[in-house]
């Protein structure tokens, strides 16, 4: 008798514990998305990664630390090509050209005006795109689980994801069109969690005495409301999913002829459209024009005596569709 | 001879011929051992399911105009200059980058829908290629909505502007997915 006993409280255990390593083995996607979104912020790591695109291939180094008062600091540092570092303290990025003895300074007051409209981001990306748990693997020495994430349509692009176990950060990621081709991907050889980094590792290696400093402060973001903002500009389609999120006026300061940038998202993936008035000296070209930057298309046409541009990380089909559609409200 | 003629060919599209130069020579000259070679890739691809849906009759003259509108190695079209220097370099990118990669803003994130806590892993993704990104079969690839004449580049640097900018807002909505300003690194512009 009390062997049975002892068979059958065996047998629970076994099957309890394979429960446990069920749960453990297939999270959520969605959970992890989440998890990967906060570690990425919250966590101190400094890591090596690639980033292929084309026929390019770049090597970077990435370290992040989250202050004890929630700042985030950040230096990227280019290991390949030409010797350059950006630093990010709060909201000021510092861009070090020693190649060209130039500090770019950006200061974005915009922070604050992260909009707050966009509801439940992943439960709205959940409507446009599909989450898997596609398995498990080995990136930069630690364990990952492997993410896609589909497009419904064809006017997106989909995503394969992998995230490490342990700390849920992002190792490696691939951005894929419809038929499944890689367009770009980003994969870390090295990645170290740490307690705490270093402030002297957030400081530039290069030697800034010299250099011309050039500031460019951004503070004409404005979150579009639908009582007080008033677009001249238009668009008939737009893939489903899509709806504005920003727009600011004149966001290049070196350009000569005003520009207005509209800027809509379906969640994930982000298209911009910029309009900006054709003067004869800044425009000569007339003809239509699309090109891709590793993921990033562009269309470019003219309309209404405006030079209209499309600019989004979806495929070329789109971005033409959504500059064609575009035109001068009444 | 022949069936000779076809198993060199073979293995030379094999790969595993050593001296090609005659053969290569003979397949140059020889319209038969042309239609063989042509034969085999076709073959090949159909077996590894490489035929594409669509096959563009045009692109033989397509490509010709390509080739042609290149500029030439040796005496650089002034209208094709790049410049080898990136603009802002490799990235405002990443700084942002990394930490935005697929950042969903959390501040708008409402507890998530789910049932449960867990999810069974689906036989068939867990049967396929881990690193294949499988679509619907029913995909059907878009028109060629590109004519050939349009695709240029705008190496200018009003694009780079753009692109930068675009890169700078998707930051803020740190929904990102792949370093957004990490593809500033390609951007090339004009002296």
């Amino acid at each position: 008798m009390n062997h049975r006993v002892l068979h059958f409280i065996f047998l629970l255990i076994l099957l309890n514990s394979k429960f446990v390593t069920s749960n453990e083995l297939y999270p959520d996607p969605n959970n992890l998305i989440d998890e990967m979104s906060s570690a990425t912020i919250d966590l101190n790591y400094d890591g090596i990664f690639i980033y292929r695109h084309d026929n390019k291939m770049d090597t970077m180094r990435i370290i992040h630390k989250k202050n004890m008062n929630g700042d985030v600091s950040e230096r990227l540092i280019s290991l390949s090509d030409n010797e350059r570092e950006i630093i990010r303290k709060k909201n000021t990025v510092k861009y070090l050209f020693p190649d060209k003895k130039i500090i770019l300074v950006e200061e974005d007051s915009s922070k604050q005006l992260i909009p707050t409209h966009i509801p439940s981001q992943i439960k709205k990306i959940t409507n446009f795109y599909r989450f898997e748990i596609a398995g498990n693997s080995r990136v930069a020495g630690l364990d990952a689980w492997i993410i896609n994430i589909k497009p419904i349509d064809k006017y997106r692009y989909g995503y394969q994801l992998w995230i490490d176990k342990q700390s849920k950060l992002l190792l490696k990621s691939k951005l894929k069109n419809y038929q499944g081709m890689t367009l770009e991907d980003v994969m870390f050889v090295q990645m170290q969690v740490m307690s705490d980094i270093n402030d002297s590792l957030l400081e530039p290696s290069i030697s800034t005495e010299g250099f011309k400093q050039i500031y460019h402060v951004n503070d004409k973001v404005k979150v579009p409301s639908q009582k007080n903002h008033k677009k001249k500009w238009t668009t008939s389609w737009m893939p489903v999913g899509f709806s504005m999120s920003k727009y600011s006026k004149n966001p290049i300061s070196t350009n000569s002829a005003p520009v207005e940038h509209y800027i809509y998202s379906d969640g994930l993936a982000t298209i911009s459209i910029f309009v900006e008035k054709i003067i004869h000296t800044n425009i000569n070209n007339t003809s239509p024009k699309i090109t891709s930057f590793g993921g990033v298309n562009t269309y470019s046409k003219q309309t209404d005596g405006h030079q209209i541009t499309a600019v989004g990380e979806v495929p070329k089909t789109t971005v033409k569709l959504i500059a064609n559609s575009v035109k001068a409200s009444n | 001879m022949k069936k000779q003629k076809q198993e060199i060919l073979s293995t030379l599209i094999d790969d595993e011929l050593t001296n090609n130069k005659e053969i290569l020579d003979n397949l140059i000259s020889n319209e038969e051992m042309k239609d063989t070679w042509a034969r085999f890739h076709l073959i090949g691809d159909c077996l590894r399911g490489n035929l594409p849906k669509k096959i563009d009759r045009n692109f033989s003259s397509n490509l010709k105009k390509i080739i042609a509108n290149e500029p030439s190695l040796f005496f650089p079209n002034k209208n094709y200059k790049l410049v080898k220097e990136p603009i802002i370099g490799f990235a405002i990118a990443a700084s942002v980058a990394i930490f935005a990669v697929l950042g969903i803003q959390r501040a708008d994130i409402s507890p998530i829908e789910t049932t449960a806590s867990t999810v069974h892993m689906k036989k068939e993704i867990v049967d396929s290629k881990l690193d294949t990104f499988s679509f619907p079969d029913n995909y059907v690839a878009p028109a060629n909505v590109e004519e050939i004449n349009e695709y240029d580049f705008l190496s200018n640097q009003r694009l780079n502007n753009y692109l930068i900018n675009h890169s700078q807002y998707r930051n803020d909505l740190k929904m990102n997915t792949v370093l957004p300003y990490a593809r500033i690194v390609n951007i090339e512009t004009e002296d």
